[in-house]
């Protein structure tokens, strides 16, 4: 499987299941194959990053970015299997043509526009670009928190946990 | 002469408003995608029950 720099070692996952992973685009698998960077992989986190960091200092942007990752270093397999599919299912309705996450871009975007109107300037088009991709990751972030929340009884995705990005992580961006 | 246009940038604070506004608006539509979701799920596992 040699696409996307999806690393496989630990033979966890089968291609058809990295496959599924990506085309959810829940890429990125880390080294030990069991960590999920959000928004989508490290050259996504790269632009948004050198995008805010054009206005900010080095550790806001880096909040800022609403950048995380999934741990799945404790879970079973079938806990994986279990949240894959049914994350699937979840960011399909999130991401319907006007479905939420469209709903949160849009209003983001709205809001970016509105502000610097009143200070009668344009937003910049690359801040409305980088507003567009937190926005996203922010509300997969949220969608995923409220999943691994409804799982009250830790049946399906037990060990399964969302944490912010590190310094170690954004250093692997650099 | 066109005037040249002068983009704005957010501050911090005000890019983290921005967000954290448009992502509010959307909590209720998460919790129903998320429940709905569910309750397929639930539907799915007790039909595979029955079948066994």
């Amino acid at each position: 499987m040699g696409s996307v720099g999806v690393s496989n070692n630990e033979g966890l996952f089968s291609s058809t299941e990295v496959d599924k992973l990506i085309s959810m685009r829940l890429a990125d698998i880390g080294r030990k194959n069991s960590i999920v960077v959000f928004p989508n992989n490290w050259t996504s986190m790269k632009t948004i990053l050198s995008k805010l960091q054009g206005y900010m200092k080095p550790e806001d942007a880096e909040n800022a970015s609403r950048g995380f990752a999934i741990s799945m270093s404790h879970a079973r397999r079938a806990q994986k299997m279990n949240f894959i599919n049914d994350y699937r299912k979840n960011i399909e309705k999130a991401e319907k043509p006007n479905g939420s996450i469209q709903k949160a871009v849009d209003k983001a975007v709205r809001d970016a526009r509105a502000r610097a109107a009143r200070e009668g300037k344009t937003l910049n088009p690359q801040t409305e670009a980088v507003i567009r991709e937190v926005a996203r990751t922010g509300a997969q972030r949220d969608l995923i928190a409220k999943m691994l929340k409804r799982d009250r009884s830790g049946r399906r995705y037990d060990s399964i946990t969302t944490r912010k990005l590190t310094k170690a992580d954004f250093q692997r961006v650099g | 002469m066109a005037q040249k246009e002068e983009y704005w940038n957010p501050t911090l604070d005000e890019f983290n408003d921005i967000v954290d506004g448009a992502l509010a608006s959307i909590q209720d539509d998460l919790d129903k995608i998320v429940e709905e979701t569910w309750a397929e799920i639930e539907a799915e596992e007790a039909l595979k029950a029955d079948e066994v």
